[in-house]
C-alpha cells in the first residue's frame, strides 16, 4: 500500500472501534476491550510502517509523505484537506503510537479485568471492590472490575482517533478538529467516575479551562485564513506567504500580523497544555482514572499544544515579541510548577506539576528558538512521563489492593506518606519507576531527560538567553528534588502503614507497558547526542537532529557545545537527586516535612485567586448585582437618582421591548406561530381529492393574475 | 432505428425486456423469493450498464433520445435506488401477506420509465416517459389491496397523476404549436432565432402549464396536497421507492427541460420559480411539525426537500452558475435518496402487521412516539436513524449538510440571496420535528417492537454509514455530478 | 382553408376547460376519470391543428395524437381497475367519501 494511503487510514481504526464499542459490543467487556486493543494496535503497525519508510527517504524534510483531496468547494477554487508526515510528523508519530498502544494494553489491568463484579459497585463510582470465598472457605475481599470497562475503551479510541487526526494532519483546520475531539474526550475521561462530584468538577473546570484557549486559538485560525487564504502547512510556511504575514500590521500590541496570528495560536498551546495562567485545570484533571491522566495528561494531548507550536514555529518565530512572550511563560510556567510539586503529597499531583513543569521546559525551549531540543525534550517527556503515570498507578492498584486486605477505607491509597518501602513488594514497578523518575530528573548519560534536558540548556547558554538559562537550571534541580522525594518516600525506607506493607505487585497487562516505556525513557536519548559531546559524541551520530531539523527549510544549527551547561545540568540532577534522598529518607509524616508551607502546598493560591478574580464575581454579578439590581429595597436604599433613572430606564426596556418584542414576538412567539400555523394548515387537508385539486387550481389562478399584475 | 439506436439505450432496453420476461417467469415461480432476486440482478445488470455507458455522449432515434453525462448519472441513480426498493420490500411484503410478483414487474417497470425520462430529449418521450414510470406506481400505490388505505392511496394518486398529466401535455400540445417541434434542441433553436411573434405567448402559457403539470409530479406547493395522503397510504416500500425514484424523474424532466430550453425564457420564469421553491420549502417544513404519524411527516419532508431542490431551478436565471445549478441539484438528489430511504427503512423495521388491516378503519400506522426507546431497543438502528434525521436537517456530520451547503452556495452565487436565507430559516425550522424523533427515540420510555431483517437492516447500515462517509469525502460524488451537468444533444 | 387556427384553439381551451370543470366538480370517480379523458382529448385536436396548419409536411403532430391516445386507454385501464377494487370493498365510487387519510 502506499505510504500516504496508510497515514489517511491511520485514525481510522480507534474511531471504527469507538463505534463498535458503543453500538454493539457495549455488554461484552472481552470482546470491546479486544477490539479496542486490536484498532490501536493496527494504528500502532501502520504507523511504524510509515516510520520506517520515512527513515528510508531521503532529504526527507524535502520530500515528505503528503497527500491532499478537494474537500470543500470555495466559490472558485477548492478548500483541501490532506495528511502530511515529515520529520518532525514522523518522530511524533513515533512516540504517539507507542504510548497509544502501552496505555490500551495497561488499561486492561488498571480495570480489574478478569476480577468479579463488585459487591455494590455503581456506574459512575471505582470500583470497591467484591468478595469471594476460596475453596477453604475464607472470605476475601478482592479488586472488582470496572462497572464502565466497555465504555472506558470506547472513550480511549474516540480519543486516540483525535490524537492521530492531529498528528497526521497537513492543516490546521483538521489539527483542530482533532484538537477538539481531544477535548471533549478529556473532559469525558476526567469525568469518567461521574459519581464522585470532585470529578464531575474537575471535568467542567478542564474543559472550560480549555475552551478559553481554544476560542484564541479558533480566532487565530479564522485570522489567518483571511489574511492568507489557506490552513495548509507547506503553504503558509513559504517565503513570499511569511513575508507577507510579517509585514501585515494589526493595531493589538503593535504585533505583526505573524505576530498576531502566533500569539493566538499559542494561547489555545496556553490552554492545552495547562501552561501558567492555565494552568490550574491539569491537577484536578488527575481526578480521571490513571490511564487517562498517563495517555491525555501526560503524553498525547497536551503534547499536543507543544506541538502545535513546533508546528507553526516557521510562523510563531517571525515576531521577536511573539517569541519572547512564549519564552517567558514557558520559562515561569517551569520554575513556577516545580516549586509546587515540591510541597504536594499526592503521587499522582506531584506528577501533574511536574508535567506541567516539563511542558513549560518545551514551550521555553521554543521561545528561545531552540527548535529541535523542544521537539527532542517533547518525545523523551512523552515516554517517561507515560511511563511515571503509569506506574503511579500500578503503586496505587498495589496499595488499593493493600486498602482491600485490611478493610481501612480511610487510607488514601494515593498519599505518598502512606507508602514506603514499596520497592521490595512491587519489584517492577519499582525499577521502572526509577529509571523514569531518573530520566526526567536528567539523570546523567544514560537516561533520555539528560539529553533533551542538556540540549535545551545548552541552547539557552550558546545564545546568551540567561534569564532563561538559570530559571529553567533552578527549575532543573527542583525536579530532580522532587523527583527523588517522590521515590524515596514511596519505594524506600520501611512501609509506614499496614495497607503498605499489603501491596502486591500489578498483573502483566500492566507491568509490561512499563518495561517497554522504560525501555525507550533509556534510549531515545542516544538519539540525540550532541556531536561533540567528550567522550561519547559522534559514537551513535546526532540522528535527531539531523532528522527534525530538516522540518525546516532553513537547517538549524545544532548549538555549539560548551562545558558550561554541561556541568550545570550535571551539578543540578546529581544535587537534586541527592538532596531529595538526603532530606526525605528519614521523613515518616507530612508534619516532618519542613518545605510543605501553605504557599507552595496551595500551589500559590492560584485556585483562590482565580476564585477570587473570576468565579466569586461572576457570581457576584450573577447573583448580587444583576438580582438586587432589580431589588425594589437596593434601589431605594443605596442608590440614588441615576440609579433610580437607569431603573427606569432598564424597565422601560425589559417591560416594553424585551418583553413582548423580544421574547414573546421573537421568542415565543416565533415558535408558537410556526406551531399554531402548522395545525392550522394541517386541517387544509381534508383527505377529498377534488378539494386538493380546486385547492391547487385556485392557487394556480391567484398566482397567475399576481404574476400578470405585477412582473408582466 | 439503427443498431447504435439500439445501443445508446442498451440498459433501459435490458431492463425493460427483462421486466417483461420477468412477468412471465413468475407465473412459474413458487418462491417469490426467487422473482425478487431476479428482479434484482436485473436492476443490478442494467445498473452496471449504464455505468460502463458513462463518458459517452450520443443522440439517438433521430435526437428523440439523449446519452450525455446527465443521463448516465441518473440511469446508475434509478437502478440503485430500485435495487434499495427491493430490498426494503422483501421482508415487508412477506409480513403484509402481499408478497406477489407483480411487485417485482412493476418496479422495474417503472425503474424503466424513469431510466427513459433521463435519456429524453423530445417533450413527446418527456411524455411517454412520465406516463410509463407513473402508471405502474399507481398500481404500487394500491398493492396492499384489500387494505383500505392503499387502495384509497392509490386511487388518489391515479387521479391527481392523471389530472397533471393532462396538464403536461396540454402545455407540451402549445408549445409545439408555439414552436413546430417538440425536440428541446428545435425549440431552443425556434426560441434563439426570435421569429415567434404572437406564438411567444402560447410558449409561455404552454411551459406554465408543463411547469404545472410537473409540480404536480414532484409535489411543489402548491400541487404538493395529494402527497402526504398518498405516502401515508401506499405500502411504505412503495412510499419510499415514490418518495426518492419519482421525485428524482420529476426533477430529471424539468431539469432537462429547463436546463436546454429555458435560458431563453427565464427572465419570465425565475420569479414563479422563487416563489415555488420558498413556498414549498416553508409549507413542507411548518406543516411538518403538527404531524404525530411519522409517513406523514416524512411525506412534508419530502415535500420540503423538493422545495430545496428546486431552488437550484432559480440559479439557471444567471448563465454563470448554470453548471453548477444542475450539479448541485443532482448533488442534492443524491443525499435526498441516501438518507431518505435509510428514514423508509427505519420506518418499516417498526411497522407492524396492522391489526385494522381488513377492517373498515383506516390504518392508524405508526406514530412518532412508537420510537420511543429504541435507542435501548435497538441501538445500531436509532443511531442510524439519528444519522437521517441529522441528514435531512443539514447538519454535520452527514451528507444532508454537505447537499445543502452546495445548494445554497449555488443560489447565493446566483444572487438569490434572499432565497437561500428562506432555505437556512426553513431547515432551522425543520430541526424541531427531525430532532423530536431522536429525543423520542433515546429520552423516552418504551418497548417498540422491531423486526430483523438482513435486506432491511442492509438497506438503513449502509444509507447511515453512506451518508456519514460520503458527508467527508464528497468530492468524486460531486465531480460526478457536476459532469452530469452538462448536456449535450 | 377558411377557419382560421384560432377556431380550432378555442374549441380545445374549451373542451379543455369542460374537462377541468368535470374533474373538478363531479362527485362520480369514474365521471372524473372521463372527464380527464375530455382534457386529453382537447389536447389532441390542438395537436391535429397544430400539425395541419403549421407543419403538414411531417407527421410529427399527428404521430403525437396517436400516442395520447393509446396513453391515455392505458391510464383508463388502469384507473378503471383502481375505481373498482375501492368499490368493491366501500361500495362506494364517490371521491369524497374516499377520504379516510387526512391531515
Amino acid at each position: 500500500m502506499a505510504t500516504e494511503t496508510i497515514i489517511w487510514f491511520l485514525p481510522l481504526p480507534p474511531l471504527l472501534a469507538f463505534f463498535l464499542i458503543v453500538l454493539f459490543t457495549n455488554k461484552n467487556k472481552a470482546l470491546s476491550h479486544g477490539i479496542a486493543v486490536g484498532a490501536a494496535g493496527l494504528s500502532w503497525l501502520g504507523s511504524m510502517l510509515v516510520f520506517v519508510r520515512a527513515l528510508g527517504v531521503e532529504e526527507f524534510g524535502k520530500h515528505a509523505f503528503e497527500s491532499v483531496i478537494n474537500w470543500l468547494p470555495t466559490g472558485e477554487t477548492w478548500f483541501q484537506i490532506g495528511v502530511r508526515i515529515d520529520p518532525l510528523g514522523a518522530a511524533v508519530l513515533f512516540f504517539v503510537a507507542w504510548t497509544i498502544f502501552m496505555i490500551f494494553i495497561y488499561s486492561i489491568g488498571y480495570h480489574n479485568f478478569g476480577q468479579p463484579e463488585g459487591d455494590h459497585d455503581r456506574k459512575g463510582l471505582p470500583p470497591h471492590g467484591a468478595t469471594v470465598t476460596d475453596a477453604h472457605g475464607h472470605k476475601h475481599t478482592v479488586p472488582s472490575v470496572e462497572p464502565m470497562y466497555s465504555r472506558f475503551f470506547a472513550f480511549l479510541g474516540l480519543f486516540a482517533f483525535g490524537m492521530y487526526t492531529l498528528v497526521v494532519s497537513n492543516n490546521l483546520l483538521t489539527l483542530f478538529v482533532g484538537w477538539e475531539i481531544m477535548g471533549l474526550c478529556s473532559y469525558l475521561l476526567i469525568g469518567f467516575w461521574y459519581g464522585k462530584p470532585s470529578a464531575r468538577n474537575a471535568a467542567i473546570k478542564a474543559f472550560m479551562t480549555t475552551r478559553i484557549g481554544d476560542v484564541f486559538m479558533l480566532l487565530g485560525i479564522a485570522f489567518l485564513y483571511s489574511a492568507t487564504g489557506t490552513l495548509t502547512f507547506s503553504e503558509i510556511f513559504t517565503e513570499e506567504m511569511l513575508h507577507h504575514l510579517a509585514s501585515i500590521s494589526t493595531p493589538i500590541l503593535g504585533l505583526s500580523g505573524a505576530g498576531l496570528i502566533g500569539l493566538l495560536l499559542f494561547i489555545g498551546t496556553v490552554g492545552k497544555s495547562a501552561q501558567w495562567p492555565l494552568h490550574v485545570w491539569l491537577p484536578d484533571a488527575m481526578e480521571g482514572p490513571t490511564p487517562v491522566s498517563a495517555m491525555i495528561h501526560a503524553a498525547t494531548m497536551v503534547s499536543a499544544g507543544v506541538y502545535a507550536v513546533i508546528r507553526m514555529f516557521p510562523l510563531i518565530s517571525l515576531d521577536p515579541a511573539t517569541m519572547s512572550i512564549v519564552a517567558f511563560i514557558g520559562a515561569f510556567t517551569a520554575l513556577f510548577a516545580a516549586t509546587i510539586a515540591v510541597a504536594q503529597n499526592d503521587i499522582k499531583r506531584v506528577l501533574a506539576y511536574s508535567t506541567i513543569s516539563q511542558l513549560g521546559y518545551m514551550i521555553a525551549a521554543l521561545g528561545i528558538g531552540a527548535y529541535v531540543a523542544a521537539a527532542f525534550h517533547l518525545i523523551t517527556h512523552a515516554f517517561f512521563k507515560a511511563l511515571l503515570f503509569l506506574g503511579s498507578g500500578s503503586v496505587i492498584h498495589g496499595m488499593e489492593h493493600g486498602v482491600l486486605h485490611t478493610g481501612n477505607h480511610h487510607v488514601d491509597p494515593q498519599d505518598m506518606f502512606n507508602m514506603g518501602g514499596l520497592r521490595k513488594k512491587m519489584p517492577i514497578t519499582f525499577w521502572t519507576f526509577l529509571i523514569g523518575g531518573f530520566a526526567l530528573s536528567g539523570f546523567p548519560v544514560i537516561t533520555a531527560g539528560f539529553w533533551s534536558k542538556d540540549e535545551i540548556l545548552a541552547d539557552a547558554f550558546a545564545h546568551g538567553h540567561w534569564a532563561v538559562f538559570i530559571t529553567l537550571a533552578v527549575a532543573a534541580f527542583l525536579t530532580a528534588f522532587y523527583t527523588m522525594r517522590q521515590i524515596t518516600l514511596t519505594f524506600l525506607g520501611e512501609p509506614r502503614t499496614e495497607e503498605a506493607r499489603h501491596a502486591q505487585e500489578t498483573p502483566w497487562t500492566m507491568t509490561l507497558p512499563l518495561v517497554v516505556l522504560a525501555f525507550f525513557a533509556v534510549t531515545y536519548g542516544w538519539v540525540g547526542i550532541p556531536e561533540h559531546f567528550p567522550l561519547l559524541g559522534g559514537l551513535v551520530p546526532n540522528w535527531f537532529h539531523e532528522f527534525v531539523g530538516s522540518t525546516l527549510a532553513e537547517h538549524p544549527e545544532a548549538a555549539p557545545f560548551s562545558i558550561w551547561p554541561l556541568l550545570t545540568s550535571l551539578a543540578v540532577a546529581l544535587g537534586g537527586l541527592f538532596f531529595g534522598w538526603l532530606v526525605y529518607r528519614n521523613v515518616k509524616s507530612p508534619a516532618e516535612d519542613k518545605l510543605q508551607i501553605p504557599v507552595l502546598k496551595n500551589k500559590w493560591y492560584f485556585d483562590e485567586a482565580y476564585d477570587f478574580l473570576f468565579v466569586k464575581p461572576a457570581y457576584w454579578i450573577a447573583e448580587k448585582f444583576t438580582y438586587l439590581f432589580m431589588d425594589r429595597a437596593v434601589i431605594d436604599g443605596i442608590l440614588h437618582v441615576v440609579a433610580r433613572f437607569s431603573l427606569f430606564l432598564g424597565h422601560a426596556f425589559r417591560n416594553y421591548f424585551d418583553k413582548p418584542v423580544v421574547n414573546e414576538l421573537i421568542g415565543d412567539g416565533t415558535g408558537n406561530l410556526v406551531k399554531a400555523s402548522g395545525r392550522g394548515l394541517r386541517f387544509i387537508q381534508t383527505g377529498r381529492v377534488q378539494y386538493y385539486m380546486v385547492v391547487s387550481m385556485v392557487l394556480l389562478v391567484i398566482f397567475a393574475v399576481l404574476y400578470y399584475f405585477l412582473i408582466v | 432505428m439503427t443498431p447504435s439506436d439500439l445501443l445508446s439505450i442498451l440498459p433501459l432496453l435490458v431492463l425493460v425486456v427483462w421486466a417483461c420476461a420477468l412477468l412471465l417467469v413468475d407465473l412459474w415461480l413458487k418462491r417469490k423469493g426467487v422473482t425478487a432476486f431476479l428482479a434484482a440482478l436485473g436492476l443490478a445488470l442494467t445498473a452496471g450498464l449504464a455505468l460502463a455507458q458513462a463518458g459517452e455522449e450520443t443522440t439517438a432515434f433521430g435526437g428523440m433520445v439523449a446519452l450525455d453525462g446527465f443521463a448516465s448519472f441518473l440511469n446508475v441513480l434509478f437502478p440503485l435506488s430500485g435495487l434499495l426498493g427491493i430490498a426494503v420490500a422483501y421482508g415487508y411484503l412477506k409480513r403484509m401477506n402481499i408478497e406477489r410478483g407483480e411487485y417485482y414487474s412493476l418496479l422495474l417497470f417503472s425503474t424503466a420509465g424513469m431510466m427513459l425520462m433521463a435519456h429524453a430529449a423530445d417533450l413527446v418521450v418527456v411524455f411517454l416517459a412520465l406516463e410509463f414510470l407513473s402508471l405502474p406506481l399507481y398500481v404500487l400505490a394500491a398493492f396492499a389491496r384489500p387494505r383500505l388505505d392503499s387502495e384509497e392511496a392509490g386511487l388518489k394518486y391515479f387521479l391527481l397523476g392523471a389530472f397533471a398529466s393532462a396538464f403536461v401535455i396540454y402545455g407540451i400540445a402549445l408549445i409545439y404549436g408555439a414552436t413546430g417541434t417538440t425536440s428541446l434542441s428545435g425549440i431552443v433553436a425556434a426560441i434563439e432565432a426570435g421569429s415567434l411573434g404572437t406564438s411567444g405567448l402560447l410558449l409561455t402559457i404552454g411551459a406554465a402549464l408543463f411547469l404545472v403539470g410537473f409540480g404536480f409530479k414532484v409535489a411543489a406547493v402548491p400541487f404538493h396536497m395529494w402527497t402526504p395522503d398518498v405516502y401515508h397510504g401506499a405500502p411504505t416500500p412503495v412510499t419510499a421507492f415514490m418518495a426518492v425514484g419519482a421525485k428524482a424523474a420529476g426533477f430529471a424532466a424539468l431539469l432537462r427541460v429547463f436546463v436546454t430550453a429555458f435560458p431563453a425564457l427565464d427572465a419570465d420564469l425565475t420569479p414563479v420559480v422563487w416563489v415555488l421553491a420558498a413556498l414549498t420549502m416553508f409549507v413542507g417544513n411548518v406543516v411538518a411539525i403538527a404531524q404525530t404519524n411519522i409517513k406523514r411527516m416524512l411525506a412534508y419532508s419530502s415535500i420540503a426537500h423538493a422545495g430545496y431542490i428546486l431552488m437550484a431551478f432559480v440559479a439557471f436565471g444567471n448563465p454563470a452558475t448554470r453548471a453548477d445549478a444542475v450539479a448541485s441539484a443532482l448533488f442534492y438528489l443524491v443525499t435526498y435518496a441516501l438518507t431518505s430511504y435509510g428514514a423508509w427503512a427505519a420506518v418499516i423495521a417498526l411497522e407492524k402487521q396492522d391489526p385494522s388491516a381488513g377492517s373498515g378503519q383506516a390504518a392508524s400506522g405508526l406514530e412518532i412516539n412508537d420510537f420511543a426507546g429504541l435507542g435501548r431497543r435497538r441501538p445500531a438502528l436509532a443511531a442510524a436513524m439519528t444519522v437521517f434525521m441529522l441528514s435531512l436537517t443539514g447538519m454535520p456530520p452527514t451528507l444532508g449538510l454537505v447537499g445543502k451547503f452546495y445548494l445554497f452556495r449555488t443560489v447565493i452565487e446566483a444572487g438569490q440571496v434572499w432565497l437561500a436565507v428562506i432555505g437556512v430559516l426553513t431547515s432551522l425550522i425543520s430541526a424541531y420535528y427531525y430532532l423530536r424523533v431522536v429525543v423520542v427515540m433515546y429520552m423516552r420510555e418504551g418497548a417498540p417492537e422491531t423486526t430483523r431483517e438482513p435486506w432491511l437492516d442492509f438497506t438503513w447500515a449502509v444509507s447511515a454509514l453512506a451518508t456519514v462517509i460520503l458527508s467527508f469525502l464528497p468530492m468524486a460524488l460531486f465531480a460526478w455530478a457536476s459532469a452530469a451537468g452538462v448536456m449535450g444533444f | 382553408m377558411s377557419i382560421p387556427l384560432s377556431w380550432y384553439l378555442l374549441l380545445s381551451v374549451a373542451l379543455f376547460c369542460v374537462g377541468l370543470f368535470g374533474v373538478l366538480s363531479r362527485r362520480n370517480a369514474i365521471a372524473i376519470l372521463l372527464s380527464v379523458e375530455l382534457m386529453l382529448n382537447a389536447v389532441n385536436i390542438n395537436l391535429v391543428a397544430f400539425w395541419r396548419y403549421l407543419d403538414p409536411a411531417r407527421m410529427a403532430g399527428q404521430a403525437f395524437a396517436v400516442i395520447v391516445f393509446a396513453v391515455a386507454a392505458a391510464e383508463v385501464a388502469v384507473g378503471l381497475a383502481l375505481i373498482i377494487a375501492v368499490y368493491r370493498r366501500r361500495k362506494t365510487v364517490v371521491a369524497d367519501e374516499i377520504d379516510l387519510m387526512k391531515w
